[in-house]
């Protein structure tokens, strides 16, 4: 376990909800950094931190989806929770191809995103294939 | 039995009975100088038979000498009458020719008058009888006058004009009619001639008959003249008919006919006329009384526009309203058509006149369907949007949800942080409000607008509104934009929502055309002024367009999309020329397919672009 605590970085171009959410992750006394656009945190924030990364998939610019891939290419495992308002069959299948961790759909609960985020965070030993939150849909992630 | 009183009376007669016929024809038209002359030549006729008569039956010298001193005068009436006939009603013969022969036989006929006894005679000896159709008439014996020539050689010239004469007609073609008048006038004349001079030079002894010869002549002129007043009556007869087929047609489509005479400020009008305007069926109408059934609002226009037709058009073309005797308003349309004289100055118009107040009434609904139309498509654009649009509405519940369930966390664990609430309901409050607004602005789509207002609307602006709204949809479809405005482009005249709608459309399309491969290129969105005018366009990286449906493009109810209505093009394209603009699309020479709006103005000098419609807008009236 990495002795650093874990950032969590918020991508979303909505000022209102990254605030809100900033606000969600310091009550859970979580350090945390945001972001309006996919490109500002590929260029702006230091990668190499652990943690986890919570962006919708509509975005100016770089899309959430081509993200993931472009942090797949570059070979970086920080696992990605997609919220987006953006629900539909195209959208679940193409995140689940790109390897994201979770994919909730807006306006998301509080708690069940801290769940998720958790779970990222402190990945169990074991993987049960069942999903704890009725909200989420889950992903299984493969993890050695 | 006197054959020789019974037929020289009979020639007489007849020839006075023609004369008089073609004398009243003349008295009423006083242009018919064909049947004046024909009427001359048909005294003269008779003349000459009294005459002749006179001769015959001559007991003495003196009487013989003068009957032949007489017959001089109807000769010459009859030779005059003969060459103006020619050259009216024919219009053959030289005219030199015409005068020498004029010429010539007065001098005769002042020589006849001048000589004893007569122009013919030198001196009268005696009577010696003749034997003439079992009778025996008188035939003269004397010495020949030698100033007889002068007779003769008008005789002679009438020959030549007579003959070139015949020569012309022949030469032109004239109908068969015609060449056989001629015909018989110069073999009466020839024949005529021939016994006179013969008779009088004593070559034969034979009693003088020009006036049979002269008789025939008449006929044939008569004939000529009488196959003109059987024209006359047939033309009549067609022109009647010709009447009664267009008060026909004219009944039957309920059209208007009139003629403005404007010296005399009298308009005829027939039934249908009458009835359309609301006027009497016997009224007497002129220039102000029609204007009376002008509508005030258009009194004005109407009296220029007919002030500028008489001036300078020769056709004449409005729509107006005109108000009944019973306060209805009908919309009409007239058209006219100026006659001049010679001076360019207008003496007539004559015009119909139509009842358009169904074909009003089928616009204003048309204009009605059209907005609904439109209307329903926007809704329509909307629903196909309704991904994006809960993107939109998502994004501030969204923040609202966890604000508030944060807030609640803080406050339920006593951490009553006295900066961090108060800014979380500022915060749920304002992203309230930004919700309430897309759900405003969305209304505003719906709403069945009133026949579109113009508004004066900066583009740029108007575009970029519209990829915020259609963002998540291009983001979804993995397609990039790229956005091209021109920063100088001037505001123009046109109505935002019906803009709006048909970009989004186009925008629309260029997505769909390019869902098969999104990554291929960007859809390129520019505006630019070209200086008289703005356009916006909308280029994608598809496969483009097929020329198979090029010209079906813009047909409503044509698609290629499968479940598409094919409605899309058609409503976008007459939205656009609603504005004034036109929608273009063509295939991009770099690939893919490109459609422009452009719309009129932006020119410093340019006034605001009306619609282009009647000035007679009935919806601005009254």
């Amino acid at each position: 376990m990495n002795p650093a605590p874990p950032t969590i970085f918020i991508i979303d171009d909505d000022a209102s909800l990254r605030r809100a959410l900033g606000r969600v992750m310091t009550s859970a006394r979580l350090a945390w950094e945001v972001y309006e656009s996919a490109d500002q945190f590929l260029t702006t924030a230091d990668l190499g931190k652990p943690g986890c990364i919570v962006a919708d998939m509509t975005l100016l610019g770089m899309s959430g989806l081509e993200l993931k891939c472009r942090l797949n290419a570059m070979d970086h495992h920080l696992p990605l929770i997609f919220i987006t308002a953006h629900d539909s069959e195209e959208m679940r299948t193409a995140a689940r191809a790109a390897g994201a961790a979770a994919f909730f759909r807006k306006p998301v609960d509080t708690q069940a995103l801290l769940d998720a985020i958790d779970w990222e965070l402190h990945p169990p030993s074991f993987h049960p294939p069942s999903f704890r939150h009725p909200e989420a849909v889950a992903i299984t992630v493969g993890k050695p | 039995m006197s054959w020789i009183t019974v037929i020289w009376s009979m020639v007489g007669s007849a020839c006075l009975t023609l004369a008089a016929m073609h004398l009243m024809v003349w008295c009423k038209h006083r242009n018919a100088w064909a049947n004046l002359l024909f009427s001359l030549a048909a005294l003269a006729s008779a003349g000459t038979a009294a005459c002749e008569l006179w001769m015959m039956r001559a007991e003495t010298p003196a009487e013989y000498g003068l009957a032949v001193r007489w017959i001089h005068l109807p000769v010459w009436v009859m030779i005059l009458a003969l060459v103006g006939f020619v050259r009216v009603h024919l219009r053959a013969g030289r005219v030199w020719l015409a005068w020498t022969v004029c010429g010539l036989r007065t001098v005769s006929l002042g020589l006849d008058f001048l000589f004893s006894p007569n122009l013919n005679y030198r001196e009268i000896t005696g009577l010696q009888p003749f034997s003439f159709l079992g009778e025996t008439v008188a035939t003269a014996v004397g010495v020949p006058n030698p100033w007889m020539l002068v007779a003769q050689a008008s005789l002679l010239a009438f020959i030549g004009f007579i003959l070139d004469v015949a020569v012309t007609v022949w030469r032109r073609g004239d109908p068969g009619q015609r060449r056989l008048l001629v015909g018989a006038i110069v073999f009466m004349v020839l024949a005529s001639s021939t016994q006179t001079v013969v008779a009088m030079w004593d070559i034969v002894r034979t009693p003088i008959t020009p006036s049979l010869f002269f008789t025939g002549i008449v006929a044939a002129m008569a004939m000529e003249l009488s196959d003109g007043l059987i024209r006359a009556a047939k033309l009549t007869a067609e022109l009647r008919e010709a009447e009664q087929r267009l008060s026909l047609a004219a009944d039957a489509t309920r059209l208007g006919l009139w003629v403005w005479d404007i010296g005399r400020d009298e308009l005829w009008a027939n039934a249908a006329a009458r009835e359309l305007f609301g006027f009497g069926a016997t009224e007497s109408l002129g220039h102000d009384r029609v204007f009376e059934t002008v509508h005030p609002a258009d009194r004005e226009f109407m009296r220029q526009a007919l002030a500028k037709s008489l001036l300078e058009d020769d056709e004449y073309e409005r729509e107006y309203r005109v108000v009944l005797p019973d306060e209805q308003l009908r919309w009409v349309a007239v058209r006219g058509r100026v006659e001049r004289d010679d001076t360019r100055r207008a003496v007539r118009v004559r015009g119909v006149a139509m009842d358009l107040t169904a074909r009003k009434e089928a616009e204003r609904k048309l204009e009605l369907q059209r907005t609904e139309l439109a209307h329903l498509s926007r809704a329509n654009t909307l629903g196909a949007l309704a991904g994006s649009l809960a993107h939109e509405l998502n994004q501030p519940l969204a923040a609202i949800l966890s604000n508030a369930q944060v807030g609640s966390r803080m406050i339920a664990a006593g951490q009553l942080d006295p900066v961090e609430i108060p800014a979380i309901f500022t915060d749920i409050a304002a992203d309230a409000k930004r919700a309430g607004g897309i759900i405003h602005g969305m209304r505003a789509m719906l709403k069945k607008d009133a026949p579109a207002e113009m508004q004066v609307l900066h583009l740029n602006e108007a575009v970029t509104q519209v990829l915020g709204l259609l963002q998540s949809e291009i983001i979804g479809r993995q397609v990039k934009v790229a956005l091209q405005l021109d920063p100088t482009l001037p505001p123009v005249l046109a109505n935002r929502v019906e803009f709006q709608q048909v970009l989004i459309n186009l925008i629309l399309n260029g997505l769909d055309a390019m869902a098969p491969a999104p990554h291929r290129g960007p859809l390129r969105i520019s505006t630019l002024w070209k200086g008289t005018c703005v356009s916006v366009a909308v280029h994608d990286s598809g496969p483009g367009l097929p020329p198979e449906i090029m010209d079906r493009l813009f047909t409503p109810f044509s698609t290629t999309k499968p479940g598409g209505l094919g409605l899309g093009l058609s409503i976008s394209r007459s939205l656009v020329q609603h504005c004034g603009g036109e929608l273009q699309a063509e295939n991009h020479p770099a690939g893919g397919a490109l459609f422009q709006i452009v719309l009129p103005g932006g020119g410093l000098d340019q006034s605001p672009i009306a619609r282009p419609r009647h000035f007679c807008d009935p919806a601005r009236s009254e």
